[in-house]
């Protein structure tokens, strides 16, 4: 009941509402404007004036406007095209263009790469055995030097120990010569050793290994009979090389 | 300078083969124990004459501790053990003051570091805090504590053991303590034959426990000390201390290498190159011994680049493209 009565009055206030804008509505109706009494002139639009600005990129509204690219991307488009133009045929199909993509991106790993300063030999698993290194080393290099003419000077001199010295250097050279060992200057004479690989040969250059190291780094003396010795087993050994060789 | 050398040279008379006799005792000693480890025992052996001590690295189960306790029972010398654990602390190590009510004063208790022998198991399971409590000690042979000094007897010797620092609960060792270590030994896994040797050990009755007694001093610390003093007499040509020193020289200018190995390394690998041609009956040092300690010496001492690091380089191969660089002299 109470419900009832409520939407009544909802009813009548919409009523009432409406009824209000009928007379303002009414009022502007009565204010027209007066018809004038000035007779209409027609004017035309110039024709060649029309087709003039119609022609005009000014007025080009419905212009196709390509989206915006910044440098690389119209460098790489360029790039496309110009392979395109270069190597693409109705033949060859898009094979080429594959591996045009492969050898660029190799090409940039390789830069980034020689940028960077790494090792190549790594990447592949294998370890490089010897890189270069930025200090140079004390090299005294056995093929470029006179040893008959050193070891007669140091005999001269009695310097028996530096005449040792001499006579392995030359026997080192020889062995090198004939492709029994491989001269490097980080090697050690047990490494020489290691390589011989004729038994009889690589016993008796252990031996003349041991005279010179206990001589050159044991620091002996030696006196005329020892060196006489000595000197005749490194001439010994040269001589037998070649029937080695 | 040259006369110098032959002088020295003719002085130099000192006979090896008891020195080389009495680590023959101590091998022969071990080998009862022992399997394989060859390198390990010989280098540990270099040590204790050249009076370094040793870092011995390896993962676990491989007789790391076992090899270094039994070393330390065939000197009859004190001998004591100290497990590395997270929460130990220097005290734990060096000693402490202890109230005496009786006396009403503070009594020094000295810490297990005070022995001949001393063995740390897990040295880099202990924090920074306690590797430093080492630093004295290991170098100058010595303790101080509340200002005063409390020297240690001769010989002594530290062998740590370690597990790599990939394993879980490990600490890296501060660079200042590993420079103390004169070597840094890697202990691998033992050949197909040697594991095979171990089993049967093990499955004749659990020998290895009754082995450990049997193991017997053969070396007093006199006569351990009068080897010391031996392998000092070892001759070493002017032409080695240049190759040594350029060798070391090369760790600090390589551009492979971040950190370079300090004069404290060009000393150990000078002692242990001459401790070396000693047990193997020479009384000459030999391009050979250097090249062959070389790594040992300086792979804890050196530190590699990132870019080498990430490239897969280790240490090792670092010093053998130093070594293979420079000319041994001759």
């Amino acid at each position: 009941m109470r419900a009832t009565f409520k939407q009544l009055h909802t009813f009548i206030l919409i009523l009432c509402l409406l009824l209000s804008f009928g007379p303002a509505t009414y009022a502007q109706a009565q204010d027209g404007i007066p018809a004038s009494a000035t007779p209409v002139t027609i004017r035309h639009f110039n024709e060649q004036e029309l087709q003039k600005l119609k022609a005009s990129k000014d007025f080009e509204y419905f212009e196709e406007v390509k989206p915006d690219q910044n440098f690389l991307e119209r460098a790489w488009s360029g790039f496309k095209k110009w392979l395109r133009k270069i190597f693409y045929t109705s033949k060859s199909g898009p094979v080429w263009e594959y591996l045009l993509y492969a050898a660029l991106v190799a090409g940039i790993i390789l830069i980034i790469i020689r940028l960077l300063g790494m090792d190549t030999g790594n990447l592949f698993g294998k370890k490089t055995e010897i890189s270069d290194m930025p200090y140079q080393v004390y090299e005294e290099n056995i093929h470029e030097m006179d040893m008959k003419a050193l070891i007669e000077e140091a005999v001269q001199q009695r310097d028996f120990r530096k005449a040792i010295r001499l006579h392995y250097l030359q026997s080192l050279k020889h062995l090198t010569d004939r492709g029994f060992i491989l001269w490097r200057p980080g090697k050690t004479n047990r490494s020489y050793i290691s390589e011989i690989k004729s038994q009889e040969l690589r016993r008796e250059f252990e031996q003349l290994t041991s005279m010179f190291e206990y001589v050159w780094y044991g620091g002996a003396a030696l006196g005329d009979e020892l060196f006489a010795s000595a000197r005749a087993e490194f001439i010994l050994f040269d001589k037998q090389l070649n029937q080695y060789a | 300078m040259e006369e110098e050398v032959l002088i020295t040279a003719q002085e130099n008379k000192t006979d090896y083969s008891a020195l080389r006799e009495a680590t023959n005792r101590i091998k022969a000693e071990l080998r009862q124990v022992i399997v394989g480890q060859e390198s390990l025992i010989e280098l540990l052996l270099v040590a204790m004459l050249a009076e370094g001590h040793v870092l011995i690295e390896g993962v676990p189960g491989i007789a790391k501790t076992l090899t270094a306790k039994l070393l330390a029972r065939t000197v009859q010398v004190d001998f004591s053990r100290i497990q590395f654990t997270p929460d130990l602390m220097p005290s734990d190590v060096l000693g402490t003051s202890v109230f005496h009510p009786g006396t009403v004063t503070f009594d020094y208790k000295r810490g297990p570091i005070f022995a001949n022998i001393v063995l740390i198991d897990e040295i880099n399971r202990a924090p920074a805090k306690t590797q430093a409590s080492l630093f004295e000690v290991m170098e100058e042979q010595h303790v101080t504590h509340d200002g005063e000094v409390y020297k240690l007897s001769s010989p002594f010797v530290v062998l740590a053991t370690q597990n790599p620092i990939e394993q879980e609960g490990t600490y890296r060792l501060p660079e200042a303590q590993l420079d103390r270590f004169m070597f840094k030994v890697l202990v691998d896994y033992p050949s197909l034959e040697e594991e095979i040797a171990i089993l049967e050990l093990q499955h004749n009755g659990n020998k290895l426990k009754r082995d450990l007694d049997c193991v017997q001093p053969v070396l007093s610390a006199n006569e351990l000390v009068a080897l010391r003093e031996a392998v000092q007499q070892v001759h070493l040509d002017k032409k080695l201390l240049e190759y040594i020193a350029q060798i070391v020289g090369e760790t600090r200018t390589n551009k492979s290498l971040y950190l370079g190995a300090s004069p404290r390394a060009s000393i150990a690998l000078l002692n242990s190159s001459k401790a070396l041609a000693a047990l193997r009956g020479r009384g000459f040092v030999t391009p050979e011994d250097v090249q062959e300690l070389a790594s040992v010496v300086l792979r804890h001492r050196i530190l590699l680049t990132p870019e080498r690091e990430m490239e897969g380089l280790t240490a090792d191969d670092i010093i053998k493209q130093i070594i293979q660089k420079i000319e041994v002299p001759r």
